[in-house]
């Protein structure tokens, strides 16, 4: 089972290449479109597999490696959590390879945007499988190069090619800051695998090499995800890329990054030693995303802004240092990558049709597109909180579990942040449903791709707000594993 | 047993809350179809919910309620209990869900009539069929967050259907008559959505710390396992009584008591099949039984635990609902709106049974005393103020005009409309034998079986009100039935549109209401011979059957229903006879006879015309919450923020610029003297350049801000705290909020992020340098 | 005293890739970019000879060492793409002009 994930990792953006060129050679460009469609829903399934061999696996862990055993291979370790992610990044992949088919329909060098968005893909299971810092720096990078492209794909335009090249100059600096890192871990231990790391490093005495360390990792990650003061990018980026692309960035791609944060985090330190420094970050990341969302004229931008704040919701479970606070974090991982991913495609259709993302402007767009309209409310009730989404289950989770750690003014802050959100979410809402369209606006509903996305997630989306129990299993069991994972992981390695 | 096995055991809980949210969810597919069928399913719908609460009725009269029914694990929550789905049939939410559905029922077939034409109705449909399936579902779950998700949907269909004429037509506009100010209606749904969206983030507060220290959300276990974790929490000093008075912020913002009352009267934008069955019999009763349903925890605490603080529950929402009673029962007494003084009215009453529920907790009898006397007016209110409400649409509906000086002489016009609204209106003052007479006395007997000094105070506020009652009822059907037409109609029938008779579709339902409260009044005077018929003891006995069950077996051992001498009996009576003699008779002659002219005696003295002067404001309440929380945000936001500003965000502004220039000095200095001598010879020319364009920059740009900036702003700061601190601290003071601050740090945020990308680089190294060296301190402290 | 020189020279091409990216000119921030890239090599290198085992340097610090090349050289190529297009519409290569995107 394990084998043919590792060839769909390798091979899939190749097929997209091989098969676009081939089209548009033969001139059936739509083949092209199709592949890209059918390779995505291929990473669902080969996810869906891994997850069962997971499950028949003794030790819900599976390991395999590349060239040679630790330390010299590089080796991918599978366990609940990596699947929660990977699973996370497939599924939204395949509602954005899906949609992209209608909305990127008036665009050239599509071939080379398919292959961008499956290596994107790739790119984060490789981060969410890594087994070491080797495999996890090289699909880091990957996922960083593909983004970065993408950001700035439609180069004509001055937006795309300014955030592109923010994003890639600080994307590539955070990466780059990790790699000295990941250069003094390798300094200390003498190797890159997590396990081998983990037994030599985990409990020793602190001291200036680990702060270095530890500083390095949190800007080196901190960059991707986003955290406050290093978020400047977000802003940028999200708005100006293609909908489907910052569907991609901001519902997985930054939580990615906290993924690999949190992995990393668990893997070299106790959690006291982080708790309180990625408490502030968490506090100052959504109190600073909500504040600056709030007075946003541009809807995709407000949209970035708010996943700043989801981010420093994330951050709060983290800082507990609980299994139930991770679990909070990783459900929210999962809801967020819906609803977010929702809520860009959704507004993608409107500005589609529109061709404007002013809110303002928006006004009357609710009678002309219904369907769209009805997925913007669902994932915009769901970012703010609204009981019987899926967003209110895991918010609760992650604020009663600050208040379990004792951290009563991060749990205040939480819902504080929380009701100050709604604010804006509210905004678009009504004017999305309120008042007579201006003058000349005209917008039809948008095709029926894009529509059925939609549509689909917002089904999604309450079906899992209004039955979390079994993803709740999965995230409860994953954020045991990072926990105890180590520990078997050790075992598999070591024996 | 599979859910479905355990649904079709006992449906009809179940299906009385998902018949109706299928149908929401079918109506707009019904309209494609055809519009008669469309209406006729909604009638549908709602009659098969009302027959599958009805259906729950036979184990209310025979005891054997079934209690906490769970379907199926829905989260499970790795610290607590697991949370299942499920419903809690009990008297308490069987009662509630008959009243609900029945009412709903009613109101629907009434709605077919009054809503007839209107090109919108699948929205109308679909939201009031949703709002019927999340009301019960609300009633009945068996657990805080289920509760809560009927509650945000009630929320939801409130919001929608205040703003069903959201073209904001003037005719629909309320408020006034010009120069009162007047409201749209998409702004009065928007004000309910925003203001009971303010005690919902309290309620979730109470809910989050709740669930803190019990580890389970489902009441049955809630209350089972108080004397557990009730101490646990009573050990911080304090969080019981937080924890109670921001649970009771939930039930305060929905069922419109003060201080977040001020929506309700706005809600009347909707249509008034809407107010009489949202706003006026079920939504606005979530919160009395919210109330209700999470009494047993804090009775528990204050009796059986002795935690003193657990009594703050019930004084505060005692306190609340005396004052909100009196407040609103004054402000009906001025208004001109004929569904606003219903709306004022509907307010008020909900004091009486938040009052009730409060007195619950004065003593250890009071209790069951208590919790009668505010489920038996939520019933008895629901039925007289629905009727009454539904009586006012075909009122407003004949004539077209919201005013009461534009009513008069209608007695002869629509007599039918007529008694049915006199009826409920003498059920309303509380004239015996009529329901509310029987209700309103459950409270007065409530106080007085607790029998503290503060309950005698708030019993003493609870019978002025009751004389006001009185005196508001008089006045509003006097104004709309009787003497006189007013120039109004006289108008209207010169034009040829005739005031006219409502259609039976319309006066039906009311005629079935009117019907109900008087069984229900008659029951309760045959009551005083035989008492197993009387409505208050039926009610007092399934009550005590469930708080008994639920509670656990210690504490309801504990438990007896005080036997009430008949001294009390007649004290309560008189006192409710002395209110009607004084409301009655000011009420008589201001009003019936009009004998005496009220607004020249208004004018007549300086004090009277002020205070007339103050109810017709709302107590300046409204105004108050305008200027402080809407104007005072956009119009003085500037006001104590500048001084903060000047104090304390300039100066954050400042030192980030100035470590960034600092940090950029450094690194130049750093390039000049040792980076550019050491590697001189082979060096591009491109460097020089760059440092060289660094250096003009600096004289520029960085110079000037640091050296006239900073000390301007300095300056500046020293002259705001003295100058601004008293007209921004003390007179603007109130008008600075967060959103204020919200918006200024915006512009700081704003100013930093400069969108420059060598600054956001600077950032990123500065946040490096800010950890290396915390923890390097934190090591050295150590 | 190896360490020193090594790791020294190291955390100073790490600084001066810092410094040199919070400049103006794209091409110059690229070149920081690369610079703190090869900081971590150096470092790699270093510490590759200090795990060496029967004589015989690291493999594994070696083989990351090659795989970042590769890697940095993608995100240079990436980054050039976008300078060479920012100049051809925009006739610019300073990073200060890129502040149209502000809110």
């Amino acid at each position: 089972m394990v084998i043919p994930t590792l060839m769909y990792f390798m091979f899939s953006p190749m097929l997209v290449v091989l098969t676009g060129l081939l089209a548009e050679r033969t001139g059936q460009p739509k083949l092209r479109d199709v592949v890209a469609v059918i390779v995505s829903a291929l990473g669902v399934v080969f996810v869906w597999t891994l997850y069962n061999a997971l499950q028949a696996a003794p030790d819900k862990i599976l390991v395999f490696s590349l060239g040679g055993g630790p330390p010299l291979g590089a080796s991918f370790e599978i366990d609940m959590m990596g699947i929660f992610m990977a699973f996370s990044a497939t599924i939204l992949g395949f509602f954005a390879t899906v949609y992209s088919y209608n909305y990127m329909e008036y665009d050239t060098r599509l071939t080379e945007y398919y292959t961008l968005l499956s290596a994107l893909v790739v790119g984060m299971m490789g981060v969410a499988f890594a087994g070491d810092f080797f495999t996890l720096f090289i699909f880091w990078e990957m996922m960083g190069i593909a983004s970065y492209a993408l950001v700035s794909f439609r180069k004509d335009l001055w937006g795309p090619i300014e955030a592109g090249f923010k994003y890639m100059v600080m994307g590539s600096v955070g990466s780059t800051v990790l790699f000295f890192g990941i250069a003094l871990v390798y300094g200390i231990t003498g190797t890159l695998n997590f396990a081998q790391i983990s037994t030599v490093i985990h409990g020793q005495p602190m001291n200036l090499w680990y702060y270095l360390i530890f500083a390095l990792f949190i800007i080196g990650f901190g960059v991707k995800t986003a955290i406050v003061p290093m978020h400047t990018w977000l802003p940028d980026a999200h708005p100006e890329a293609p909908s489907p692309v910052s569907a991609m960035l901001s519902g997985i791609l930054i939580e990615t990054g906290l993924y690999a944060l949190t992995r990393v985090l668990f893997l070299l330190f106790e959690p006291s030693f982080f708790k309180l420094t990625i408490a502030v970050f968490a506090a100052l990341t959504m109190t600073l995303g909500n504040m600056m969302a709030l007075r946003q004229d541009d809807v995709k931008r407000m949209l970035a802004y708010s996943s700043i704040a989801q981010v420093g919701y994330m951050l709060i479970g983290i800082s507990t240092g609980l299994t139930y606070g991770l679990m909070g974090t990783l459900l929210h991982v999962l809801n967020h990558s819906l609803m977010k991913g929702l809520a860009f495609l959704s507004i993608g259709s409107i500005v589609y049709e529109t061709g404007t993302r002013d809110i303002n402007k928006l006004q009357g767009v609710g009678k002309m597109m219904p369907f769209t309209t009805l997925a913007v409310i669902v994932s915009f009730l769901g970012l703010g909180g609204v009981p019987g989404i899926n967003g209110f289950i895991s918010k609760f989770i992650l604020f009663n579990a600050a208040l379990g750690a004792g951290m009563l003014i991060l749990a205040i802050l939480g819902v504080l942040n929380s009701a100050l959100s709604m604010a804006y979410y509210l905004r678009v809402i009504i004017v999305l449903l309120s008042g007579e369209a201006e003058e000349g606006m005209t917008a039809k509903e948008a095709p029926i791709l894009m529509v059925g996305v939609t549509l689909v997630m917002a089904v999604l989306i309450i079906v899992l707000g209004l039955y979390p129990n079994p993803v709740v299993g999965i995230a409860s069991s994953a954020s045991e594993a990072l926990i105890d994972n180590i520990s078997k992981y050790i075992g598999v390695i070591l024996s | 047993m599979s859910p479905l096995e355990i649904i079709m055991e006992y449906p009809w809980p179940w299906l009385s809350w998902m018949i109706p949210v299928v149908g929401a969810v079918l109506i707009p597919v019904l309209g494609k179809i055809d519009h008669k069928l469309r209406d006729y399913g909604a009638v549908f719908f709602a009659a098969l919910a009302a027959v599958a609460a009805a259906s729950m009725i036979p184990s209310l009269l025979s005891g054997h309620t079934h209690g906490d029914i769970r379907l199926l694990t829905w989260i499970t929550f790795p610290n607590g209990a697991p949370l299942e789905i499920g419903v809690l049939v009990d008297p308490l939410s069987i009662i509630i869900s008959n009243v609900v559905a029945f009412i709903s029922f009613l109101i629907v077939v009434y709605s077919v009539g009054y809503m007839h034409g209107d090109p919108n109705l699948d929205r109308f449909w679909f939201f009031f069929l949703f709002f019927i399936g999340n009301m019960l579902l609300l009633v009945l779950s068996n657990n805080l967050l289920q509760t809560l998700i009927g509650w945000e949907g009630v929320g939801l269909c409130s919001y929608g259907l205040i703003g069903y004429y959201y073209r904001d037509a003037k005719e629909r506009w309320l408020g006034g008559p010009p120069p009162t100010k007047m409201f749209p209606p998409s702004h009065c749904g928007m004000k309910a959505f925003v203001v009971t969206g303010v005690g919902d983030v309290f309620i979730l507060g109470a809910i989050f710390i709740i669930f803190n220290y019990a580890g389970t959300l489902n009441y049955h276990d809630l209350i089972q396992t108080a004397p557990e974790w009730l101490p646990k929490m009573a050990s911080v000093p304090g969080l019981v009584a937080l924890t109670a008075i921001l649970f009771l912020g939930g039930p305060i913002g929905k069922s419109a008591q003060f201080p977040l009352h001020e929506w309700l009267p706005e809600a009347m934008a909707g249509p008034t099949s809407v107010s009489a069955l949202i706003h006026a019999a079920t939504m606005v009763k979530a919160g009395v039984y919210l109330v209700a349903r999470m009494s047993p925890v804090f009775y528990i605490g204050t009796w059986f635990l002795h935690i003193a603080e657990a009594q703050w529950y019930f004084i505060a929402i005692a306190l609340v609902g005396a004052f909100t009673c009196f407040l609103a029962a004054s402000q009906a007494l001025v208004s001109v709106e004929l569904k606003k003084i219903l709306a004022y009215s509907t307010v008020s009453q909900i004091g009486y049974m938040m009052l009730g529920l409060g007195l619950s907790g004065f003593s250890e009898e009071a209790y069951i005393a208590g919790l009668t006397a505010g489920i038996f007016h939520l019933a008895s209110h629901a039925l007289f103020k629905a009727a009454l409400f539904l009586c006012a649409g075909s009122v407003i509906h004949a004539l077209e005009s919201i005013y009461i000086f534009n009513m008069g002489g209608l007695k002869k016009h629509m007599p039918k409309t007529y008694l049915l609204m006199l009826l409920a209106t003498i059920s309303l003052s509380g004239i015996p034998p009529f329901s509310g007479f029987w209700s309103k006395d459950a409270v007065f007997l409530s106080a007085l079986v607790a029998g503290t000094p503060l309950a005698m105070g708030l019993l003493a506020v609870g019978v002025i009100c009751a004389a006001m009652t009185f005196a508001y009822s008089i006045r509003f059907i006097s104004k709309t039935f009787l003497h006189e037409e007013s120039e109004y109609i006289h108008d209207m029938e010169k034009h040829g549109h005739h005031v006219h008779e409502a259609p039976t579709v319309m006066w039906g339902p009311i005629a079935i209401l009117v019907g109900l409260f008087i069984i229900i009044g008659l029951l309760g005077l045959v009551g005083l011979v035989s008492p197993s018929l009387s409505p208050e003891i039926f009610i007092e006995e399934r009550l005590h059957h469930a708080v008994e069950h639920i509670l656990p077996y210690e504490v309801a051992e504990a438990l007896h229903v005080p036997h009430i001498g008949a001294g009390t009996k007649i004290t309560g009576a008189l006192l409710s006879f002395v209110a009607l003699a004084v409301g009655g008779f000011l009420g008589y002659n201001f009003y019936w006879t009009r004998k005496w002219d009220s607004w020249a005696w208004v004018q007549a003295n300086g004090l009277r015309k002020s205070i007339h002067t103050f109810l017709w404001n709302r107590w300046y309440m409204n105004s108050t919450f305008y200027a402080i929380f809407v104007y005072g945000l956009i119009d003085f936001g500037k006001g104590l923020f500048n001084t903060l500003e000047s104090l304390f965000f300039d100066k954050i502004t400042a030192f980030v610029s100035d470590s960034t220039i600092a940090f950029g000095r450094v690194l130049h200095v750093f390039e000049t003297k040792v980076y550019d001598p050491a590697l001189n010879v082979g060096i591009p020319t491109a460097f020089i350049q760059g440092g060289r364009v660094l250096k003009v920059f600096e004289n520029r740009v960085y110079d000037p801000a640091l050296n006239v900036g900073i000390p301007t702003a300095f300056i500046w700061g020293g002259e705001a705290l003295f100058n601004d601190l008293e007209t921004n601290v003390f007179d603007r003071g109130l008008n600075e909020g967060i959103p204020a601050t919200a918006t200024g740090l915006y512009h700081h945020v704003k100013k930093l992020q400069t969108g420059v990308l060598s600054y956001n680089i600077i950032y990123i190294i500065l946040v490096f340098l800010i950890l290396i060296l915390g923890f390097m301190s934190r090591q050295i402290w150590r | 005293m190896d360490a020193t020189i090594w790791l020294g020279s190291a955390l100073a091409l790490f600084a001066i890739g810092l410094y040199c990216v919070s400049k103006r000119n794209m091409i110059r921030i690229l070149l920081g970019v690369e610079m703190i890239l090869n900081a971590g090599n150096l470092a790699f290198i270093y510490f590759a000879t200090q795990h060496a085992a029967m004589g015989v340097v690291d493999p594994l610090g070696q083989s990351i060492v090659f795989m970042s090349i590769v890697t940095g050289g993608c995100v240079v190529a990436v980054g050039l793409a976008l300078i060479v297009n920012a100049y051809k519409h925009f006739k610019t290569t300073d990073s200060r002009e890129l502040r149209r995107l502000k809110w």
